[in-house]
């Protein structure tokens, strides 16, 4: 999910929680009469006349009719945009020129360093994503380890895994995000008290 | 494709073998944050919205007649004409403030920020849920504990043993050599529970 969208969340929220907010008091202080001395010409009634000769008139059907159409249209655009990231494709290697360029799919590179982290010590598997993320290239791998694995082993592990993953992909701008996850319990090993 | 082969890259250096350490770690990237409260309000706002647009799209289709069934909106309208201020109007309301100030809160709410750094080169993160289960698994390792299980924070862990004996010391030591490559290791103390103590807690 990126910034825009979270932020397009927040706003949402905000705005749609003011008004609940400031309904939901006025309706409260309504009946005891608190909601007139901010409001002296608060009216006994509601009256929805005006309402009734919106939902009258001949343009009714058409206005609810396009608004419905943005509406559908832009909450399909707001759920998709909540959907993961997708995968980066083909990244141009230094070297390229115009006639004869020099592309990498970073996902088999990002794998195959998964699959080295996973043979460190202390680790169970591991897997990789290839990600762009506020304009940089990242890449995120993911690690499970044992509860018992040696942390310092796992780190440098991880530190020269991403060493050769930046020199394979050859870009400058290439960050990586290792997350460990703890397995619940240990694998059963031979051991001794 | 292994690591461990030896491949030739675009600028002719080959990638040597795996785990050398030699080359310098890619550089971390942002720790990652979660989105919190607000990733699951933001999709729900948004079915809302579309419930919203298809309300919208019914009223039009009934109101030009190529729907059959009678309007929602002018019937809603219709019942709320001459509502006048009742007495469950205030816990309505009240329910409805309390709802809107969920969605304040919730909108205000800074990210989640549940990893902690590892020192390393390149970006390691470890959950602060993971940091307990690392924990129980160090105290495991230690003589004479049974069982362990821990709870962490982003600056503590707390480490429940059972043990035969005062395993106290062993099991912070044991715990804080795992942690310590944690960036900030967090504080760690230990409650050593043992046979006598079940015993004397037994009714």
């Amino acid at each position: 999910m990126s910034r825009s969208v979270l932020a397009l969340d927040r706003l949402a929220a905000l705005l749609l929680g003011l008004v609940l907010l400031v309904v939901g008091l006025a309706a409260a202080a309504w009946y005891p009469g608190w909601l007139a001395r901010p409001w002296p010409g608060v009216p006994q009634r509601v009256r929805t006349g005006a309402a009734g000769d919106v939902l009258a008139a001949a343009w009714w059907p058409w206005a609810a009719g396009g608004a419905g159409v943005v509406l559908v249209l832009l909450a399909l655009w707001w759920l998709l945009a909540h959907l993961p990231r997708r995968g980066v494709g083909a990244l141009a290697l230094p070297g390229s020129t115009r006639g004869a360029r020099l592309l990498i799919e970073p996902d088999g590179a990002a794998d195959t360093a998964a699959e080295v982290l996973a043979r460190a010590p202390g680790v169970r598997s591991a897997s990789a994503r290839v990600l762009h993320e506020r304009g940089r290239l990242v890449v995120a791998l993911k690690a499970t380890v044992e509860p018992d694995a040696d942390l310092a082993e796992v780190v440098s592990a991880a530190d020269a895994v991403t060493g050769d993953l930046a020199h394979v992909l050859g870009r400058a701008d290439a960050r990586a995000r290792v997350r460990l996850e703890v397995a619940r319990s240990a694998r059963h090993r031979p051991r001794a008290r | 494709m292994s690591w461990s082969d030896d491949i030739t890259t675009p600028t002719g250096a080959s990638t040597g073998t795996s785990l050398s350490a030699v080359r310098p770690p890619m550089p971390p990237a942002a720790q990652a944050t979660g989105s919190g409260r607000i990733g699951v309000v933001g999709p729900l706002l948004a079915v809302l919205l579309l419930a919203l647009g298809l309300l919208l799209g019914r009223e039009a289709l009934v109101a030009a007649g190529a729907l059959g069934g009678s309007a929602w909106l002018p019937a809603a309208a219709g019942g709320l004409d001459g509502l006048s201020a009742a007495w469950w109007l205030v816990p309505a309301g009240l329910a409805v403030a309390l709802l809107g100030l969920w969605l304040v809160v919730s909108a205000l709410r800074p990210r989640s920020r549940r990893t902690v750094p590892l020192a390393a080169g390149t970006g390691v993160f470890v959950h602060v849920r993971d940091l307990a289960r690392l924990a129980s698994g160090a105290a495991r390792e230690v003589d004479g504990v049974l069982s362990a299980s821990s709870s962490a924070t982003r600056r503590a862990v707390t480490v429940t043993v059972h043990g035969t004996g005062d395993v106290r010391e062993q099991v912070s030591a044991a715990v804080t050599g795992a942690l310590a490559p944690l960036r900030t290791p967090p504080r760690v103390s230990v409650r050593v529970r043992t046979g006598d103590d079940d015993e004397r807690n037994e009714p």
